[in-house]
């Protein structure tokens, strides 16, 4: 809101974007053997959201943490017992919009001399299910944090086999991890205490902060920048970008058609105008799904919960949905 | 300090390298950067209305004769700026695995039963305004509902023509799509 505010006043250099992140809590011995808290938090690798003249910084970090002066990994292998494993950018962590967020890098680290180490609760937006941030004037927020903790792999006999670990993302649908094997756990919400032993695997799949204004009319030219430094991937380009372009044979550089792309443009703008209902037909049918009482019950118990602590939101909700005046969730238990 | 009339537009634009933008943070603001940028923004649009405040990439609020309504740069008109703008737009509401999974593959992709992806879209131009990303079920938001008058008065020291009352007339509209609606049961709790 804050910095919209900035954006209506001219000074659109000012515009920025929260950005959530989500940690894991850990705690247990080092390789000194000492007893010590172990938060897994990214370096300095996040991408923030983007401004309102341009993209966001690929990657940059909270301002207010000292880590982000340390942004090598080597250093931070010295202090905790675990090895990075990759340092990548990661396409699939961007908001997207005409200025698009920075791109983040995943943490993906090896435990390695470490002992009786403990992980708990998820911390700072910690469910996994939403989307934490929010893009600005018609840009995307950013895809959802992913945590992934893969244990029981044979870490020794695979270096002994000089077999790949995994050393980036890659894409979400089907991700490097997966060939991995082990036992793969993805938690949300609040986790019971679990052990970790040296060899698993952390992998912090983070999300950028959102993209600002509408993703199409964002200029080809940095799109096929951003496929040339392996920003974005031919599939965001083209799906999200709508922007036509190809690589050029034995180079890095990737060539826009132009003509194509303003006709993939123009055709999204037509297929949008199709696919999308007048607002007041999509109240009429969500008001329709309240009333039939078709809501998730943990958002039942948030709205709940919500309208009883603040009579001003309960307000605001009844008034929108045009609900009588003693309208109100009921909490199953 | 003023900036350059070309400075002012290329960093509108997003074509101002990032040394000169990290020179204008720095230094202290320009006291004329919103008349002067209302100029050449005026210059840019096809229609006569006398634009009031930016409100994004392409919706403007603009005098038409003795309203202040709000307008998308290819014209379509989406009324009062009292009223909450998205309620005049077309929606393209990502509530499914599917039409999630087209912006948000694999694990990036939230929980639709929890989550909303709300495309609020021009209906005319078919561009996308602004997205939402809120639980099922939330009202929609107004994004900005600025003080137009204050805002002239106090922070451009010079006020408009007439003065208009100031505040949220979204209800208005929600009243006169309620009139349509026969059902007032009371919501119930969810489904096991």
């Amino acid at each position: 809101m804050l910095g919209h505010a900035y954006y209506l006043r001219g000074f659109r250099e000012e515009t920025f974007n929260y950005r959530a992140v989500c940690s894991m809590t850990l705690a247990g011995y080092d390789q000194f053997g000492k007893r010590r808290p172990l938060m897994s938090s990214p370096t300095g690798t996040l991408g923030p959201g983007a401004s309102g003249v341009c993209d966001g910084m690929d990657p940059g970090g909270m301002l207010p943490t000292p880590e982000v002066d340390l942004g090598n990994a080597e250093i931070w292998e010295m202090f905790v017992p675990r090895l990075d494993l990759g340092r990548r950018f990661d396409p699939y962590s961007v908001g997207h919009g005409r200025r698009r967020s920075g791109v983040c890098v995943p943490e993906m680290q090896l435990f390695h001399r470490s002992r009786q180490v403990v992980g708990a609760a998820l911390v700072a937006s910690g469910s996994c299910h939403i989307l934490p941030n929010l893009g600005q004037l018609g840009g995307y927020p950013s895809g959802r944090n992913t945590f992934v903790i893969i244990q029981n792999l044979d870490v020794e006999g695979r270096l002994a086999a000089r077999e790949p670990l995994v050393h980036a993302v890659g894409h979400p649908a089907h991700p490097d991890f997966a060939v991995l094997g082990g036992d793969v756990r993805i938690p949300h919400h609040m986790v019971e205490p679990f052990e970790v032993h040296d060899g698993d695997i952390l992998i912090n799949m983070v999300s950028a902060g959102g993209g600002l204004g509408d993703p199409i009319d964002r200029e080809p030219e940095r799109v096929k920048r951003d496929l040339e430094q392996g920003l974005t991937t031919e599939e965001i380009a083209t799906n999200v970008y709508c922007v036509e372009a190809s690589p050029l044979p034995e180079s890095h550089e990737w060539q826009v058609d132009e003509a194509a792309t303003r006709r993939r443009r123009e055709e999204r703008r037509r297929e949008r105008l199709e696919r999308a209902v007048p607002v007041q037909e999509w109240w009429r049918r969500s008001r329709g799904r309240l009333l039939d009482g078709d809501l998730d019950p943990l958002l039942v118990e948030m709205y709940a919960s919500s309208m009883k602590q603040s009579q001003r939101f309960a307000r605001e909700f009844r008034d929108f949905w045009a609900l009588p005046e003693d309208a109100g969730f009921e909490v199953q238990t | 300090m003023s900036l350059p009339r070309k400075d002012l537009e290329e960093l509108f634009d997003g074509t101002l390298p990032w040394e000169s933008i990290k020179q204008i943070i720095s230094r202290p603001k320009d006291d004329d950067r919103f008349e002067r940028a209302l100029e050449f923004l005026q210059e840019r649009v096809a229609w006569p209305e006398r634009i009031l405040l930016p409100l994004s990439e392409r919706l403007y609020v603009v005098q038409k004769e003795r309203e202040r309504i709000v307008k998308c740069e290819c014209g379509f008109e989406f009324g009062d700026w009292r009223r909450n703008w998205k309620l005049s737009a077309v929606i393209l509401a990502r509530d499914d695995d599917e039409k999630l999974e087209e912006i948000y593959p694999g694990l990036r992709q939230p929980k639709p039963e929890l989550c909303e992806v709300r495309e609020f879209i021009c209906p005319s131009c078919g561009s996308l305004l602004d997205v939402e990303s809120v639980p099922v079920g939330h009202p929609i938001l107004f994004d900005a509902l600025p003080d137009i008058d204050a805002f002239y008065r106090d922070w451009l020291g010079r006020e408009l023509p007439e003065q208009l009352s100031f505040e949220d007339r979204s209800l208005d509209v929600i009243r006169e799509w309620a009139e349509t609606e026969s059902r007032s049961e009371p919501v119930g709790a969810a489904k096991e």
